[in-house]
């Protein structure tokens, strides 16, 4: 049964609990999984309700696995090529994505603009995209493809819901990111939540790192930098990652993007640096 | 060198996505003797808990990807997803696994939680106990059904025919048992 609050929405509470035990019908599942694909305060409900299902978990009488075990399933362990797993039709909704972002760069302050002045178009749009993979990927669930596959598509759908999420806010700060050295076609935007707390990062024309190197986030001010994340791109040079900094965003001076390891950059390659001064709006708003 | 030790599960959990193996075989010596108990636990066979914790194990490499921060700390999701697959070999095993009497869950007893080596394995053994003290606390009937649905795999309809009871009381026990659980691990249940 869904519950309705003040705000309109429905949401299934007295399903939680059992989906949380993983002890719904198929179907009942189904639903409850759609409804937290869009819904933070069930989300945050089951993942409280996991957590305590996982103590249960964690009591029972605690046995060494045998030695051999765990190189046994160390060399078992297959590579997640991208590419390989992903279906065409979520690698194409990616790559447009990118092709968008390498257009629309150079004319950043045009595409914060476009962003905000649009941001709820862009949302429907992607929501619908979201929808329609959502309804697909459970297709080929049934079709029972590789967990690699389906981990991939969700993966992406995850990244495209939550940058909807941001672009349906219309009090988030833009944060443009370019090349120190303007080589390239890279940039990305960081899209900053007004609390600061809570930011989405995009970037596009990077180069692919080899794992495990990757791209670390640092937050700069005069006095340190901190890490704030680290972020995959993939073989179209499209990477997107969810931010959540110990402080506010807006405590510091700029955004940077670096490979790492430190040793693994080709001196002047912009397509591997990215930085981008953080200026505070909400005053102004 | 690479020390792994010094990177927390979120940080773990993200070289995964990027294939760095090292960081699952950090995750593995940190949560791979729970998941292997768990396994042996609730399947009863070594084949099968290996066999199972294995298949764990490759999911999470598969699948670390859509872990997300906001649904839960990377234990609780590893433990789920050690969960969700035994449950799923108990239920393509079913006739042929032992199963538990249903009715030893009213009396259960608290088990013996793992070697404290660690300031966090102490917080976690702090939070541990609290939950199991709850689970202890909660009715006879409302703690059966969790048993059973979590080490057992029963799904509500099954309970409702095992228990011979109707599918609404067995949907409120359920629910009345995780809201009680959940109030607990936030802290709104005071000793």
């Amino acid at each position: 049964m869904f519950t309705t609050d003040p705000h309109n929405e429905q949401h299934p509470e007295e399903q939680l609990g059992a989906y949380a035990l993983d002890i719904l019908d198929q179907a009942e599942a189904i639903q409850v999984e759609s409804h937290l694909l869009a819904c933070y305060r069930c989300r945050d409900t089951v993942a409280h309700m996991q957590a305590s299902t996982a103590i249960i978990g964690e009591s029972v009488d605690h046995l060494e696995p045998p030695a051999a075990l765990q190189s046994r399933i160390m060399n078992s362990l297959p590579r997640i090529g991208l590419d390989a797993t992903v279906p065409a039709h979520a690698s194409s909704l990616v790559g447009s994505t990118g092709r968008i972002g390498k257009v629309l760069m150079p004319l950043a302050a045009v595409l914060v603009l476009a962003l905000l002045s649009y941001n709820v178009y862009v949302n429907s749009v992607l929501s619908s995209q979201v929808e329609s993979l959502q309804r697909e990927s459970a297709v080929l669930t049934r079709w029972g493809k590789l967990a690699a596959q389906e981990s991939q598509v969700m993966d992406h759908l995850d990244e495209l819901r939550a940058a909807s999420n941001f672009l349906a806010e219309t009090a988030s700060t833009d944060v443009i990111l370019e090349s120190p050295t303007n080589n390239g076609n890279s940039g990305g935007i960081l899209l900053v939540a007004d609390d600061g707390r809570r930011a989405m990062l995009m970037v596009t024309g990077m180069r692919e790192l080899e794992p495990p190197s990757s791209y670390e986030v640092w937050l700069v001010r005069p006095d340190r930098s901190e890490w704030a994340g680290q972020l995959k791109v993939d073989s179209k040079g499209w990477g997107a990652v969810e931010l959540y900094p110990p402080q506010s965003l807006f405590d510091f001076d700029m955004v940077r993007l670096t490979p790492a390891p430190a040793s693994d950059p080709v001196p002047g390659r912009g397509d591997m640096i990215l930085e981008g001064q953080i200026v505070d709006h909400r005053i102004a708003r | 060198m690479i020390d792994y030790q010094d990177f927390d599960d979120h940080q773990l959990m993200h070289r995964v996505t990027l294939e760095d193996k090292g960081a699952l075989e950090a995750i593995y010596t940190r949560y791979g003797s729970s998941v292997y108990s768990l396994a042996m636990y609730m399947l009863k066979q070594e084949a099968l808990a290996e066999e199972a914790t294995q298949d764990i194990f490759l999911n999470i490499w598969l699948k670390a990807s859509s872990y997300r921060t906001d649904r839960g700390e990377p234990r609780a999701w590893i433990m789920s997803v050690a969960h969700h697959k035994i449950v799923d070999v108990i239920r393509s095993r079913r006739r042929t696994l032992a199963v538990t009497d249903p009715d030893g869950y009213e009396t259960l007893e608290l088990l013996p939680s793992a070697q404290i080596s660690t300031e966090e394995e102490v917080e976690r053994k702090i939070e541990r106990e609290r939950i199991l003290k709850a689970v202890a606390t909660l009715p006879p009937p409302q703690r059966k059904v969790i048993m059973m649905a979590y080490f057992e795999g029963y799904s509500q309809s099954e309970m409702s025919e095992l228990l011979n009871q109707p599918l609404g009381t067995v949907k409120t026990r359920v629910r009345l048992a995780m809201q009680k659980l959940r109030l607990v691990i936030e802290g709104d249940v005071h000793d």
